[in-house]
């Protein structure tokens, strides 16, 4: 009796799992579509467990442009094109970011510095990690 | 046969004895779970969870040894200066209070003052009516771990500082971490050596209180128990974890006492939980 009792209790913890996990990729979901000179992402938030992780997140990169031309997804702080486009003023591209820092990613024609639009996806963590003290006798 | 408020107490004191035998092995699970590498600070954190457990082990009552339970988390961690509280944080103790006193790149020395919980008591089930309630003891001694990568080494000695028992206990803890994207694995394995004082006075049984039970008289003598658990830890957001482990111990058969109605020599338990991290 108290096994049956207890799996309903297990279908429980493991039916607010999935819930918790369905509400937090719908709040990822929200408005994503790009408006005239835009890039969106989403999600825009990547979660490590642990401070300095790479943390890993499948996400969508969209864009729009008002003229038709030759444009570049770039990730700023290393100038690596993650895609580029030609004759085309709209795209999307998925894309598996793994880092241990938030990056910012940008717009740009293609062979140009300028950024035309950009947006910052951000690396947290649930717990904080610092480097202890080396090397050290400590008597209080 | 659960009906009973005092075996339903019991039933509670067994299964937190139950799912804290992990803890056995895992002084150092906390920083496997994290996925911790190298020696860094802990973190300060409180943890409230929900979760679920099933456990098959030995029993001290009447039932098969079979438990299956909601589980409530609650473990708290608080470092200053050195200093540190560890609070139901997956130590062998409930409650250790420390102090790291050496650091270099590879290891550390803790100074550990740590409360067990107690034993059987007149509470545990009807026919303990009449023993003497064993009670915590408070273990003093340290604990030096080691960080090679992803694997940490933790040994530790601690001695009945109260003076209870008169016991002393020592464990070797080799544990992994691995990351696959954002889950975090551990794999943890670990002995357990708790001299004859101290399981003499946890799981011995005098003449004077077999005379008033019927419990058959039992002299504890010392034991080596094995312990071993893999997990998995997944950060949902920034303030909420998944957590699930499987644990599996052994006593080598060295479980004699006669207060366990049901004696097993192993233990097997999974838990899963979600849990608030503040």
């Amino acid at each position: 009796m108290i096994l049956t009792y207890q799996k309903h209790l297990a279908s429980f913890v493991f039916g607010f799992t999935a819930a918790v996990c369905l509400y937090t990729s719908s709040t990822y979901a929200e408005n994503n579509s790009p408006e005239e000179n835009e890039l969106v992402v989403t999600p825009l938030r990547c979660v490590a467990l642990r401070q300095g992780q790479v943390c890993y997140q499948e996400v969508t990169f969209r864009w729009h442009q008002p003229k038709v031309g030759n444009y570049c997804l770039v990730e700023l702080s290393s100038s690596d094109n993650i895609k580029c486009w030609s004759n085309v003023k709209t795209g999307e591209v998925d894309f598996d970011f793994q880092s241990d820092k938030s990056l910012t990613y940008g717009i740009r024609k293609t062979d140009e510095q300028t950024n035309l639009s950009s947006v910052h996806i951000t690396v947290s963590w649930v717990f904080k990690s610092s480097k202890r003290p080396k090397a050290s006798w400590k008597l209080f | 046969m659960w009906y009973s408020p005092i075996k339903k107490l019991s039933l509670m004191a067994i299964l937190l004895v139950a799912f804290s035998s992990f803890a056995y092995a895992a002084d150092i699970a906390r920083t496997l779970r994290t996925n911790t590498q190298d020696n860094n600070d802990p973190d300060n954190f409180i943890e409230i969870g929900l979760g679920a457990g099933v456990y098959v082990g030995s029993s001290l009552t009447d039932s098969d040894g079979i438990f299956a339970s909601p589980i409530i988390n609650l473990s708290a961690s608080y470092n200053w200066n050195g200093f540190f509280i560890d609070v139901l944080a997956e130590t062998a103790e409930p409650i250790v209070i420390g102090y790291n006193a050496y650091n270099s790149d590879n290891w550390s020395f803790d100074l550990v003052l740590g409360t067990t919980d107690g034993g059987v008591s007149e509470d545990t089930d009807d026919r303990f009516i009449g023993i003497i309630k064993r009670q915590s003891s408070t273990m003093l001694g340290g604990r030096i771990t080691g960080y090679f990568g992803k694997n940490i080494l933790q040994m530790s000695l601690k001695y009945d500082a109260r003076g209870r028992s008169k016991g002393t206990v020592a464990s070797a803890l080799l544990g992994r971490n691995w990351q696959y994207r954002n889950w975090n694995f551990h794999g943890l394995v670990g002995l357990y050596l708790a001299d004859a004082k101290f399981n003499n006075y946890y799981y011995g049984v005098t003449e004077e209180e077999s005379a008033v039970t019927g419990i058959q008289t039992f002299d504890g003598e010392a034991a080596i128990t094995f312990n071993s658990s893999m997990g998995v830890t997944y950060p949902i957001s920034e303030n909420w974890i998944y957590r699930a482990t499987v644990g599996f111990g052994s006593n080598f058969g060295q479980n004699d006492s006669s207060l366990f109605e049901k004696k097993r020599n192993f233990h097997i338990g999974i838990h899963s939980s979600i849990s608030y991290v503040f």
